[in-house]
């Protein structure tokens, strides 16, 4: 990892987790048919795992589909985050070949092939505003680059350039 | 609801609330006068005020001006539309209004014939009225003022601005003197006299009719209003109803104006019709017969049979209307062939129906659960912990006791020249309810310089400076942090929460596999309680939570790739307990317990047989064993003989 621009990791990866994570707890309370969006495809590896892997206070889900549908049954639902954090996880995340309009080169296009894991911890208000119960929660997620992501204009350029692959979530108080 | 129904309801309703008169919008003015409160206009119709007003009957004045808004051909209402009434655009332009009524009073002795005083009357009411005239609560902040006045006969004309007419309207009605005075003009509703004396007859007529009609057109046995066929009906024939678009348009609306105004509570309407019928109505829309929904909103059994509607679209505006609509019916209406896929539209509409054509389109129990308060539709459950071959497991018992006791050895144990460690302080994070934590004071002096809080830490120079990368510069950090004792992960488990996923991607050390190889995603909450701090302030009791991602390397084999650790102020372990499932079974097993009720032993006995052999629920059991005589032998013959006819509803 060493040979890679730190600070160009740093600031790019949170940056990702930043946007994507506050528009996810928008979308949590506000638009919950597009939670699905946040969420890798669906794949089995050949070790028979699969991702994403939602773990939802010991729930397990596997398809972003299945979070969307537990969310839209939800009651209403306030998140505040009141701290973040995020590391990158692997630099080389996806295959240099995948990056759409990329170099294809083994050690270029960084900024686009990182993946994240990133911890997110605050409170969540549930049932009903101001009235309902205030829980505590802690929530990490692992982030992987967009394989449909593209640059310039188009519809594949307003795609999320990163997605949930794995992420687990508890109350904590 | 026949008119002696409704007479006898708005009875009802009079002795339940004991002395009416109590409560009538009765009560007198200064002068010990009895005044009586005009309606008020978002009443109009249904108001109990107005009709108890008149002597109980539910004759109203404002049911007749409705009954003519609406089915009435010519414009013998005289008043604006319903809606905003249009403002006066000159605030200068003066009308003239007519008061009568008021020839006869105790102050009509007077040499003026009480006219002064009821000017002075009238001014007064009307500052205490309106919005133009009131500031900061009562008083008021202007007086109307009546610019000029004239009487002709037993007529007072006053001219008062344009813009204060609607203030008078309100004290229309008002009883001055001993009398009750009637004031009409441009502007002013109701209470006129050419309704009142020159032809009340159409208004009553039209509503008889009307009335009549719900009577012919109501079960109350079945509590279902007929509405089907309507233009077939010979009595609304006979009176021309259908005869032009204009009240045949107004028909329906009138209709339904009349059936609210026999309920004095939306409860009460809601136990006296629990279904309407609108077949063979030849409708394409439901565009003429839509304020069903408004007056009606409670239905549970709806009929749309035999109608003209193409498609789902001709019922938009009732989607998400009728909330408890259990069965609906659209059958012989063109959509079933035009528009595949209707069901499936019509059942997100309306979320509690079960019954669609007569056929089941979902369970009591999917009823059911929408009835329930709205929860978080899943139990938090204990701990996904899927290791392999205790790698997990073996690295989170060594890791604990290693960061209490060597952090240096841990470090050099697990982490490599790539492992990245931050720290982050919620300094938000709630506390434990159940303890005095609310009200201890937090410091964060040992922990705040380090935390790597990305929600305040912005720039990207901080952000770079505080995560930690390699064995030296991660135990220099952690040296500098307060010591630890965490909860023994061998007794006190109860106060971790731990789970593990696998987790693909980890980067592989050996650079053989760029995109990654197989590691694990481990996240951790619990507590700890500080053994020393490095500020030297006293020691406390935290909450943290951690995130490991592991993959293979370093001495062990297994290495810590990142090391994110949250730490906030003591939240306690309650969260972490499984929630027992609750209320589920228990509504579940209801009706199936209120069918043993009243059984003999010997027949509980048999009952749990057939359901046994069976597999019937008790319900069909107890009906199949009723039929049979209580016999067992009997009884799964009568089984055998109707299983082939038997739906799943039968069964558990």
């Amino acid at each position: 990892m060493a040979q890679y621009d730190q600070f160009m990791l740093t600031t790019v990866s949170a940056e990702a987790a930043e946007n994507l994570l506050d528009a996810y707890y928008t979308a949590l309370q506000g638009s919950r048919h597009t939670i699905a969006s946040y969420y890798c495809a669906t794949e089995k590896n050949p070790d028979g795992k699969s991702v994403p892997t939602i773990v939802w206070n010991g729930n397990v889900m596997n398809t972003g589909q299945e979070v969307q549908q537990t969310f839209e049954v939800m009651p209403y639902t306030h998140y505040d985050v009141q701290s973040l954090d995020c590391h990158v996880l692997n630099p080389t995340a996806l295959a240099p070949e995948k990056v759409v309009g990329g170099s294809g080169e083994a050690d270029k296009d960084i900024e686009r092939r990182l993946s994240i894991v990133a911890v997110v911890n605050g409170s969540v208000r549930l049932e009903e505003p101001k009235e309902g119960p205030l829980r505590g929660f802690s929530e990490t997620f692992v982030l992987v680059p967009n394989p449909e992501k593209a640059l310039g204009k188009g519809p594949k350029a307003e795609l999320k350039g990163w997605l949930i692959q794995n992420q687990n979530f508890r109350y904590t108080v | 609801m026949t008119a002696s129904a409704v007479k006898r309801s708005s009875d009802n309703f009079a002795h339940h609330r004991g002395g009416a008169a109590k409560r009538r919008n009765l009560r007198t003015d200064r002068d010990g006068d009895l005044v009586m409160e005009g309606p008020k206009r978002d009443r109009i119709g249904k108001g109990p005020s107005a009709s108890r007003g008149r002597g109980g009957s539910i004759n109203t004045a404002a049911l007749q001006r409705e009954v003519l808004r609406h089915v009435g051909s010519d414009n013998r209402t005289g008043g604006p539309p319903r809606g905003p009434r249009p403002k006066s655009t000159a605030q200068s332009s003066l009308s003239e209004i007519k008061i009568t009524g008021w020839a006869n009073s105790k102050a009509s002795t007077s040499p003026d014939r009480g006219v002064s005083s009821l000017i002075t009357f009238l001014e007064k009411h009307a500052s205490k009225r309106g919005s133009l005239f009131r500031q900061n609560g009562r008083s008021p902040a202007q007086t109307a003022k009546v610019r000029s006045s004239r009487v002709e006969g037993d007529n007072l004309y006053i001219t008062v601005p344009s813009e204060e007419v609607s203030v008078y309207a309100k004290i229309n009605g008002f009883v001055f003197a001993g009398q009750k005075i009637t004031i009409t003009g441009d502007g002013i509703r109701g209470k006129s006299p050419q309704i009142d004396n020159a032809s009340p007859e159409p208004a009553n007529d039209i509503k008889q009719i009307f009335q009549d009609f719900l009577g012919r057109r109501y079960n109350a046995d079945s509590k279902l209003l007929s509405l089907n066929a309507l233009a077939s009906d010979e009595e609304l024939r006979a009176v021309g109803i259908f005869n032009t678009t204009t009240t045949q348009s107004k028909f329906f609306p009138a209709l339904m104006k009349i059936c609210e105004a026999q309920f004095q509570t939306a409860q009460e309407k809601k136990d006296t019709i629990e279904s309407v019928t609108l077949a063979e109505n030849n409708l394409s829309n439901i565009a003429p017969v839509t304020t069903l929904g408004q007056t009606f909103p409670d239905l549970k059994n709806l009929d749309l049979s035999g109608n003209k509607f193409e498609s789902t679209s001709a019922m938009i505006g009732w989607r998400h209307k009728f909330r408890h609509l259990e069965h609906l019916i659209l059958s012989n209406n063109p959509l079933e062939q035009s528009q595949p896929g209707w069901e499936v539209e019509i059942l997100q509409w309306f979320p509690r129906l079960r019954m669609l054509n007569g056929a089941q389109v979902r369970t009591e129990e999917q009823v059911a659960q929408l009835n329930q308060p709205k929860k978080v539709p899943l139990l938090v459950r204990g701990p996904n912990f899927e290791d392999d071959g205790n790698i997990a497991q073996d690295f989170i018992l060594k890791f604990f006791a290693g960061f209490d006791g060597d952090r240096t050895a841990l470090a050099n144990t697990y982490y490599d020249a790539t492992s990245t460690f931050s720290l982050n302080v919620n300094t938000h994070a709630i506390r434990d309810p159940t303890k005095h934590e609310m009200f201890k004071k937090q410091s964060w002096d040992a922990y705040i310089r380090l935390s790597r809080n990305l929600k305040h830490l912005t720039h990207p120079g901080p952000r770079s400076a505080r995560k930690f990368q390699g064995p030296q510069e991660i135990s220099k950090v952690w040296s500098q942090l307060p010591t630890t004792q965490h909860p023994s992960l061998a007794t006190e488990f109860h106060k971790w929460s731990i789970d593990c996923i696998p987790q693909e991607g980890v980067p592989d050390p050996s650079g053989q596999y760029p995109q990654g190889v197989g590691g694990f995603l481990i996240t951790i909450h619990g507590e700890y309680n500080e053994t020393s701090s490095a500020a030297g302030a006293g020691t406390m009791q935290r909450s943290f939570d951690r995130t490991f991602i592991l993959g293979p390397g370093g001495p062990t084999g297994v290495r810590v790739v990142s090391d994110l650790w949250t730490v906030r102020a003591y939240g306690g372990f309650a969260a972490f307990k499984p929630e027992e499932p609750q209320q589920n079974q228990v509504v579940a097993g209801v009706p199936q317990i209120a069918i043993m009720g009243g059984l003999t032993p010997e027949q509980e006995v048999l009952l749990a047989e057939v359901a046994r052999a069976t597999g019937m629920n008790l319900k069909y059991s107890k009906e199949c064993l009723d039929t049979s005589g209580w016999n067992l032998q009997n009884a799964l013959a009568t089984f055998e003989a109707h299983r082939a006819n038997l739906g799943p509803e039968a069964f558990a």
